[in-house]
Order: structure tokens, then sequence, then C-alpha cells
């Protein structure tokens, strides 16, 4: 796509992130209504600010960049880019005057980690936050998730380069559009069942457990937004350890997994599609959580952290599928983690956070796909190594249809893999500056490069300001899969350079 | 397994009970939850005193229930018999701050009972401090602010739709001309792509968008 940044690109642009805005606006008005119904003038109010705000800057905006042209893919996409942190500096108001932020920067860091469905959070004293900000971190979750499903639908960024649109593309029908509005409602509309299901499971659990009805359904809702978006914030400072329930765990984390899953997959294996089994990225989803199940059980058995066999499940694979679900649902606290986890175990949930979950979902990371397609690789090579020379062969593989394994296939996966290793790895290093052990650095580092949440301690309101700047960055890379942010980036350099 | 269950959890009541009956002048370390949580390791199976409020809810499970405490940005569970429970006990929320509890008991780093959690099995509860609504008054200025800035949006929002209509009108993208230019294609099947931003439209009027017949005139993306 090419760049152009004439005075009919910047107006595009400035319209798209208005409008941007103005949906944002519009979603403020959940928790405003929630504030009201819940009797809580004061955060009322606060939204109030919040929705005004966003919405006069959307309407000046979008004002502003009205036009004739019809913007082009390469121009939406950076639009994207620039919409997420405008997003992250509005929908902050709220946390910002809600006072359980110490500063606008943790107030944003915690909208970015809710907008990127990453799940950190600054919020000090979350068990006496308002039903209304409670409501707003688990929609902007549920916003920021869908978004990423719709955006990579549309855009298409998860299909390997070169192999154009898939077989069964007619299959789709229903789901995928070229109309982002379009595209959206079909994608919100496809999950509406599993909404329903899980808002009703989570509340009936939630009563069995002993919660009131009506906290029982505020919970039920938030648990499964958080879940369905793969956020793993929760409305209590325990998160799901607050429940003390198994079954409660459970059920988040297989509506997290099924929020992780492909949806384009979801979809086609709904409509008697039976693909799921040799899916390319199914397999090495089901292949890299085994066996990191078993290195993490098999560690932890070792160094006698859990009794039993339940309580292996329970805090150890609860929180390894978490991790892979890029959810970061905390069945284990923070600071246990670092002290009872062997190095084995934090290595296994290193690797699950990112590695992620599947393309064309609200998951993050470099997504099972990719691997799928570099170890398909590896062994073609080892196999073309010990075969005749003249041999010719070709290398297949199934996702959504049969595909070859090319070199633009290829490279797209490597390269999408070296930035999220690389943007691992500055966030590690700039931890350690910070002085945290290198460990305990490149846990929280992998977590919010693959947007997880999960965290061993360190991301605190007391971490400093160019580590929350930092990470807010790589979560804002991760979300965006760099394809968008380069892009958003090249532009910026255009229009620095003055290049027309 | 209920059975297997009150057993367990009646040696466990037993052993608390006798931990509990030691010789006067034997200290019990008095902590806060973040206390807990970081010395753990540390304390695991020991008896502790932990002072904290009360925060969500007492959830009963059978003849035990679960009350979580909470303080200095930590929380934990501490599992007891009903009866041990304070009746009237209030608890932390956005409008009000919990009864500050005094909770003693084993504290366990991986309960072997509760599926591994972080836990205090209590033997006793009793209210240190009754807690008291929170006051959140609307504070004048916010309030100003919030319908000042409403009014702006409100003043922007005309300008905003005059420039969007202006700009449909210029390129035919949008109100009557476009609806005219569907119905006349309707019923061919056959709608250019870069058009299907009108979906709803598209639906309503029953055209699919298959390809571009070139007679949109549309420049190519």
């Amino acid at each position: 796509v090419r760049l152009r940044s004439t005075s009919s690109a910047y107006r595009i642009l400035i319209s798209l992130v208005g409008k941007s805005l103005i949906g944002l606006g519009l979603l403020l008005a959940l928790p405003f209504t929630a504030s009201l119904l819940a009797g809580e003038w004061p955060a009322a109010v606060d939204f109030l600010i919040g929705i005004g705000a966003t919405l006069a800057a959307g309407f000046a905006l979008s004002g502003a960049g009205a036009g004739d042209d019809r913007p082009s893919r390469g121009i939406v996409m950076i639009s994207l880019a620039f919409s997420w942190p405008t997003a992250m500096i509005f929908s902050a108001i709220p946390f910002w005057l809600s006072g359980h932020c110490a500063s606008f920067l943790d107030a944003a860091f915690d909208a970015m980690c809710c907008l990127t469905t990453t799940g950190f959070s600054f919020l000090g004293d979350i068990d006496h936050v308002s039903i209304g900000l409670t409501t707003w971190r688990h929609v902007l979750a549920f916003a920021g998730g869908q978004a990423a499903v719709v955006m990579a639908l549309v855009f298409s960024a998860e299909w390997p380069a070169g192999v154009g649109e898939p077989p069964i593309w007619s299959d789709m029908e229903g789901l995928f559009s070229r109309s982002i509005a379009r595209t959206a409602t079909n994608v919100l509309c496809a999950g509406l069942p599993y909404f329903a299901i899980g808002t009703v499971s989570l509340s009936v659990v939630g009563i069995a457990t002993g919660l009131p009805l009506g906290q029982a359904v505020l919970h039920g809702l938030w648990i499964f937004m958080s879940a369905w978006s793969t956020t793993g914030i929760a409305p209590m400072s325990q998160n799901l350890i607050f429940y003390h329930s198994g079954l409660y765990e459970t059920l988040a984390i297989v509506f997290s997994m099924l929020g992780a899953f492909n949806v384009a997959l979801r979809f086609a294996s709904g409509r008697k599609r039976v693909e799921i089994g040799w899916n390319l990225e199914t397999a090495t989803l089901v292949v890299s959580l085994t066996a990191l199940a078993l290195i993490v059980c098999a560690s932890l058995a070792e160094a006698g952290t859990y009794a039993d066999g339940l309580s292996l499940f329970r805090s150890g694979f609860s929180t390894l599928a978490s991790a892979h679900a890029s959810t970061g649902f905390a069945t284990v606290y923070p600071q246990r983690l670092a002290a009872d986890w062997g190095s084995a175990s934090v290595l296994a949930l290193i690797f699950a956070m990112l590695v992620g979950g599947s393309s064309l979902s609200a998951a993050g990371g470099f997504k099972g796909l990719r691997i799928g397609l570099v170890a398909k690789a590896i062994l073609g090579d080892v196999r073309r190594v010990s075969s005749s020379p003249s041999a010719v062969s070709e290398q297949r593989f199934r996702y959504i249809g049969e595909r070859v394994v090319d070199d633009a296939v290829l490279r797209n996966a490597l390269t999408i893999i070296v930035l999220y290793v690389g943007a691992f790895a500055v966030a590690s290093l700039l931890g350690t500056v910070a002085g945290f052990p290198l460990g305990e650095a490149a846990f929280e580092a992998a977590s919010a490069v693959g947007n997880v949440g999960l965290s061993i301690g360190l991301a605190t309101s007391a971490m400093p300001g160019f580590l929350k700047i930092t990470y807010v960055v790589v979560m804002w890379l991760g979300r965006l899969e760099f394809t968008a942010a380069i892009m958003a980036a090249g532009f910026v350099v255009a229009v620095i350079g003055g290049r027309r | 397994v209920t059975r297997s269950r009150s057993v367990v959890a009646v040696f466990a009541l037993l052993f608390v009970v006798v931990a509990l009956a030691r010789p006067e002048g034997t200290e019990v370390e008095r902590l806060d939850c973040r206390s807990a949580i970081f010395r753990a390791g540390e304390l695991d199976g020991r008896i502790v005193e932990i002072e904290a409020e009360a925060i969500g809810c007492r959830m009963a499970r059978g003849s035990y229930s679960w009350i979580n405490i909470g303080g200095f940005g930590k929380a934990l569970g501490a599992w007891a018999p009903s009866e041990v429970i304070p009746e009237e006990l209030s608890f932390g929320s956005w409008s009000r701050t919990g009864d500050t509890l005094l909770v003693r008991g084993i504290l366990n780093k991986a309960c072997a009972e509760h599926g591994g959690e972080l836990d205090i099995h209590a033997a006793s509860i009793e209210i240190a401090a009754r807690g008291a609504p929170t006051p959140h008054p609307v504070e004048p200025s916010r309030l100003a602010a919030a319908i000042g800035l409403v009014l702006v949006a409100a003043a922007l929002l005309p300008v905003w739709l005059a420039r969007e209509r202006a700009a449909r009108r210029r390129t035919g993208a949008g109100g009557r001309d476009r609806i005219r230019s569907l119905k006349e294609r309707k019923g061919t099947g056959v709608l250019c792509l870069r058009e299907s931003s009108s979906w709803w439209l598209s639906e309503a009027l029953r055209v699919r968008p298959i390809s571009c017949d070139g007679r949109c005139g549309r420049p190519g993306p």
C-alpha cells in the first residue's frame, strides 16, 4: 500500500479517527447508564464529562476531515493505528476522574490495557471501584477484543500473504464483508449465543458459589466480557480467586479459550465444515498447550508446590491455559507465582504468552498459525535434505481450505514472529534497566507484548514511568500485529520529511 | 465426596482449635493481607491474625462460608464455619467501607482442601471496627464541566452532520441519490463492492454485492 501524505490523506485520517471517537463516546453511554441505575451520581458525572469530551473531539475531528475522497485500505489501517492511542486518552478520563489512579499516565495505562485486551491494572483499591467504572473497564475490553477480530477480518492481515482469499470464502458469507460496519455487526451477532450462554452459566454458578442474585448476574456479565475478549480483568482485586470455585474458574477459562479461537473457523464449523482437527493452527495450539502443560505439571510436581492433582489443575493448568489463550485470568497470586513456581514453569508461561491463541480471534501473541507454519517449513527442509536432490516436494497445510507453504507465506509469518520477539527483547531489557530481575522482567514483557496481562508482580503503579510507557507501546504494537503501526510510523516519517 | 470433605473439614477445625489452645504468652503474628500473601511461604501452616476489611459478600457453602478480606491492594479468602462469622457484617464496596475484621486461623500457602488456593482457615472472626458509608458528593465544578462539554458536543453535532451530508452529496455516496441509484439496480443482483459500505441499504433492497459492474464510476481502491 503506497502512503500518500497529501492533504486528502490527512483529512481522511482525521475524519476516521474522529469517527472512532464518536463510537467511543457512544460506548461511554453504557457505564453512564450503569452508574445512573446504581445511583452512583458522582461516577455518572465523571462519565458525562467523558462523553462530552469524547463526542466533542469526535465531531470536531470528523467534521474537519469530512471530504469527497473515499479512504484507501492503507489510510484506514493507519487511522486504526492512530485510533488506539487516541481512544486510550479519551477512555482514560473516567479512570482518572474516579480517583483510583495515581496519575493520568496510570489511567491511560489502564485504558490501554483494556483496549488492547491485555488486562494489567494500576487501579488502586479495585474492591471499592464503582459499578459504573467496573462496567466501563469490561465494556472497553469487550469492544477492544471485538475490534481486533473485526480489524483482522476486514484487512485479512491474518491470511498468509500470497494465497489470496480462502477457497471456502463463500462459506464465510454472513461473517466477512469488506464493510467494517457490516463485519462488526456479523462478528457481534455470531458471538451473541455465546454471550447469552456465558453470562447465564456464569451467573448460575455465581449464585451456587454464594453470590447474591444481583451480584451474580453482574459478575457473570463482566467475567464473560473479559473472557470472550481474552482480557482477563475481573471486578475484584483477587481476580478469579475471589469466587473460590473451581467450576467458576473453569467456565471463565473455557470461554476465554473460545474467545481465543479462530472466529472464521468457529463460524465455518458451525456450518458443518469439519476442519478443526486437521487445521494447522488448531493442531499447533493443541500440541503447544499439551507440551507446555506437561512441563508445568512436572515442574510444579517436582517442586511440591501443590499437594494433589486437583490443586495442580486449578492453579497450574488453569494459569497456563489462561496464559496460552492470552487472557491472563489469575488463579494464583502474582507474588506466589514468582516465589513458588520453578524456572521451568515460568519459562513455559512466557512461551505460552508469546505464542498466544488463534489468528482471527481476540487473542494476542504471534499466533499458533505462524508457529505451525515455521515448524512445518523446518520439517520440510529436514525432509528435503534427507531425500534425493532431484525430488521436488510441495508442502501443503490446512487452514480453512488447503494451502501451499511458499516463501511469501513463510516470510510473512517469520517477519511477524521476529518483530514480536524484538519487542519482547526490548521490553525485557528496559525492565532490567528499571532494576528488575531478568526472569521477572521477561515474564512481564511477554505478558505485555502478547496482550495477556498475567503478572508476576512487577506491573504495579510503583513501576517507573518509562517502563509504563514502554508497556503501553508494546501492548499497542502487539495488538496491531505491527503492520498497521509500521504503516503509521511510515506516514509520520513522510509527514515530517515533507514528502509528497 | 461430601462425607470425606466433612471429615476433612472437622479435622481441620479440630486442628485449628487445638493449635489455638496454646499456652498463654505464645504470640500470634498480626498481619495485613499484603504481608500474608508475600510471606505465605514462611507462614505456611502457622496461626496468624489478619486485620483487614470485609469486601464483596459472604459466600455460604453449606455449614461454612467464605469471607474475602482485603487491604493495601491485596485480598484473600477466609474459610470459616458459619457460626464463627458475625451475623451483622457489612462489606466494603464503592458506597461504603466494610467492617474491619480480626481473622485468626491457619494460613495455607496452597490449601489442599481448596484447590491450591492461598487462604486462611479461620477459627475466630471478630469485628475490630465497624464500617461506614463513604461520602461521594457531586462536585459542582465537575457537574458544570460535564454540562459544558455536553453542550459543546451538542453544538458540534449539527455542524458535523451538515459536513458529512455535504460530502456525501458531492460524491453521490449518500442520501436520496444513493437510494435512487440502488433502486435502479434492484433485482439486477449486481452492486459494486466499493459501495458495500451501505450494506444495510443493499440488504433492505435485496441487492447482493457481488462484483463491480462498472456502472458506479467510482475509482478503484
